[in-house]
């Protein structure tokens, strides 16, 4: 059956260039996934669509009327962007527990291949594959009367690969120990839903009562949102007024929090979330 | 330890809290040697392959796969060995290519073979044609042949199949079996295996048999059989009243009457025959001898029928064999219709398959293979595979009657 003579293959010993090929591998399937699975993509850009025109409209009905087109929309359109990122993420890491359910996790994890090298290439899949989806988001700009400027959708890149690379760890994390995806889709609402609701992401956190204002500060997603809105509002022209409810920027007592430490504090947790999620994943039985 | 053996295991021992799932198991598989783990669900057959796998650390013992050891040398036992898992491993949204390109590069294979090595494992699964589809489009059959490529890719020493034929249709598993036969030549790996299904043990050169986290025999199966040693005669005579009373008395044999016939059991049936002929005085109108059977071999070692010794662990297995069934194997494909004359010669050649095996195949035939092949093959293969299950059947009715005789015995 077998014509061709071939000689066999020998697997090298571990090495940089080895682990280099698995992460690549291991991106390279979620990539595969992502391009493969058009409907999600489509469910995502319509849960957009109805967060920023129908909740976005209904609510800025409420607030007081801005004339120059800013308006809820335009505040909530990188909100909608950051829920995009973390979402898509989220999403991809419960691949992990597919994986496990399925039983694909047992092919990567008996390869001999470290461990940290099937993590980071999963996380970094995730990462990418939330600022493609989100970069579908991004082009609805024109709708919520943001510019297409190549340097603030170049900034938006970054800010989501980063805010994508945190919340992978984070859900590869949760999903190292879940047996079902029921579980980890528990898990993840409960943990997600509130975290989302107090960043900032769909309402502004300016005149909030002060518990609440705690919270969001409190908040990781915080620090993810809020670094999105500056790049796309450092691109609009708003009195300062609107600026003021709008586009403030976290403060800490009063003092405000530069985007770089912000950034800052988003890729620190996602390298702890990595580091813990690899050490979850080293753990034999 | 053995260096030359491919697999050496050393009072391995593996401890779930106070459950011992493994006490303490020693054996040696020697290079190219076919070796089966066999024993009910839950006897502690997937914690040993999975120990020796790496993938579960044990609590005691010690092993070497390939001569590594595989707590102390994991990465180069994980090079050494190929693996097929009992649940279906492969990703339904790749392509089979895709999926083998992904095994190639996580064990980091040198690009420059990749190629050869795709082509030459899935020429022996009989998948090549079908490289560049999903898996998603894949029948059950043709997953698992794709995971035996998958797992032969990186030219391991050691091929692990942990139930490598559970809820596969028969032909299929027939079919898998000479896949397996046929890469022992070609790649002359070693392959160690674990399975419930009696009939596949025959394939093994040499069984274990386990039962609650230990070996309780090692050996061929024909020298396992021979230990148990009694052969099975099942007579039909003009009167069965006389024949039996003369059995009892001039032959000291116990006998049970059934179905018309009568059953005895004895050291060696094939001088027995011969005596009974001469000395019986009643005329005989057929004899019917058995050799002893695994199942008389696993009974003779755990007290129980490996049906009785599953009872407990089997209603999730069940269900998963369910779930896998349902794909059937497309018998379009050149292989599958290779696999289904398999099926034929292999009922022809081994007369004493089990009872309880029987049981399965009939049923599988039955439910899996008739509805399946109903539902799923296309028109134009329709007939072939009908003439094939209906040339199948009628094969198995020896093997039916000795069934009932086994029962009868069983029933003194």
């Amino acid at each position: 059956m077998a014509a061709i003579e071939t000689p066999p293959a020998r697997v090298p010993l571990r090495g940089a260039a080895h682990n280099l090929r698995a992460v690549r591998v291991v991106l390279r399937r979620e990539m595969i996934r992502f391009a493969t699975d058009g409907k999600r993509i489509t469910a995502m850009l319509f849960q957009a669509f109805m967060w920023i025109f129908i909740i976005g409209s209904g609510f800025g009905s409420l607030m007081p009327g801005v004339p120059d087109g800013v308006d809820l929309k335009t505040f909530m359109f990188p909100g909608v962007i950051s829920m995009t990122v973390i979402l898509t993420a989220m999403f991809c890491a419960s691949s992990i527990v597919w994986d496990r359910e399925f039983g694909f996790l047992r092919e990567m994890l008996v390869a001999p291949v470290s461990r940290t090298a099937i993590v980071f290439g999963k996380v970094l899949g995730g990462a990418l594959v939330a600022t493609l989806q989100s970069l579908v988001i991004v082009a609805m700009a024109g709708l919520v009367g943001v510019p297409y400027d190549p340097v603030m959708i170049a900034g938006l890149v970054g800010v989501m690969f980063l805010t994508g690379f945190t919340m992978s760890a984070f859900g590869v994390l949760v999903a190292a120990r879940m047996t079902s995806m029921e579980s980890f889709q528990g898990i993840a609402q409960m943990a997600i839903m509130p975290l989302m609701y107090l960043s900032g992401a769909l309402f502004p956190l300016t005149n909030l009562p002060g518990w609440m204002n705690t919270l969001t500060l409190l908040n990781p997603l915080t620090y993810a949102v809020d670094p999105t809105r500056q790049v796309v509002f450092a691109h609009l022209t708003v009195p300062p007024e609107v600026r003021a409810v709008y586009g403030a920027g976290v403060r800490w007592s009063g003092w405000p929090v530069p985007m770089a430490l912000e950034l800052l504090l988003v890729g620190g947790a996602g390298l702890l979330m990595l580091a813990l999620a690899v050490a979850r994943f080293k753990r034999t039985d | 330890m053995d260096d030359g053996a491919a697999v050496s295991v050393r009072g391995l021992r593996k401890e779930y809290g106070r459950i011992e799932a493994v006490k303490g198991v020693d054996f040696d598989v020697a290079p190219g040697e076919v070796f089966g783990l066999l024993g009910p669900n839950g006897a502690g057959k997937s914690t040993t392959i999975n120990m020796l796998c790496t993938l579960v650390r044990p609590t005691g013992g010690s092993a070497t796969v390939g001569g590594h050891d595989i707590v102390r040398q994991r990465d180069e036992v994980r090079r050494d060995i190929g693996l097929v898992f009992q649940e279906p491993t492969v990703d339904g949204y790749l392509t089979g290519a895709q999926n083998l390109s992904f095994h190639a590069e996580l064990y980091g294979l040198p690009k420059d073979v990749i190629g050869d090595r795709m082509r030459r494992v899935l020429d022996i699964v009989g998948l090549w044609k079908r490289r560049d589809d999903r898996v998603h489009t894949y029948s059950g059959g043709m997953r698992r042949r794709l995971e035996i490529a998958r797992g032969l890719l990186h030219s391991p020493r050691v091929l692990f199949l942990d139930e490598p034929t559970v809820g596969l249709d028969p032909q299929t598993r027939v079919a898998i079996w000479g896949y397996i036969a046929e890469l022992r030549e070609l790649e002359k790996i070693t392959v160690f295996m674990t399975t419930h299904y009696l009939e596949e043990a025959e394939y093994c050169d040499r069984i274990a048999i386990i039962d609650h986290g230990s070996v309780v025999a090692l050996d061929t199966p024909e020298a396992l059989k021979a230990t148990v040693g009694r052969d099975r005669i099942r007579i039909h005579t003009d009167d069965d009243e006389a024949a039996a009373a003369a059995l009892r008395e001039r032959f000291l044999v116990e006998v049970a009457q059934r179905d018309g016939g009568l059953v005895l059991s004895v050291p060696s049936g094939e001088e027995f025959v011969p005596r009974l002929f001469s000395g019986l005085g009643v005329p005989i109108r057929s004899v019917q001898m058995t050799r002893p059977s695994l199942d008389d071999v696993f009974l003779a070692y755990t007290g129980s029928t490996i049906r009785d010794a599953q009872d407990g662990g089997r209603t999730g297995d069940d269900g998963a064999e369910g779930g896998e069934a349902e794909g059937g194997e497309h018998v379009n494909d050149a292989n599958g219709v290779k696999g289904v004359n398999g099926v034929n010669g292999a009922a022809a050649d081994s007369g004493d398959v089990r009872d309880d095996v029987r049981d399965d195949v009939r049923d599988d035939v039955r439910d899996d293979v008739r509805d399946d092949v109903r539902d799923d093959v296309r028109d134009d293969v329709r007939d072939d595979v009908r003439d094939d299950v209906r040339d199948d059947v009628p094969g198995e009715d020896p093997g039916d009657v000795r069934g009932e005789e086994v029962r009868a015995h069983g029933r003194d």
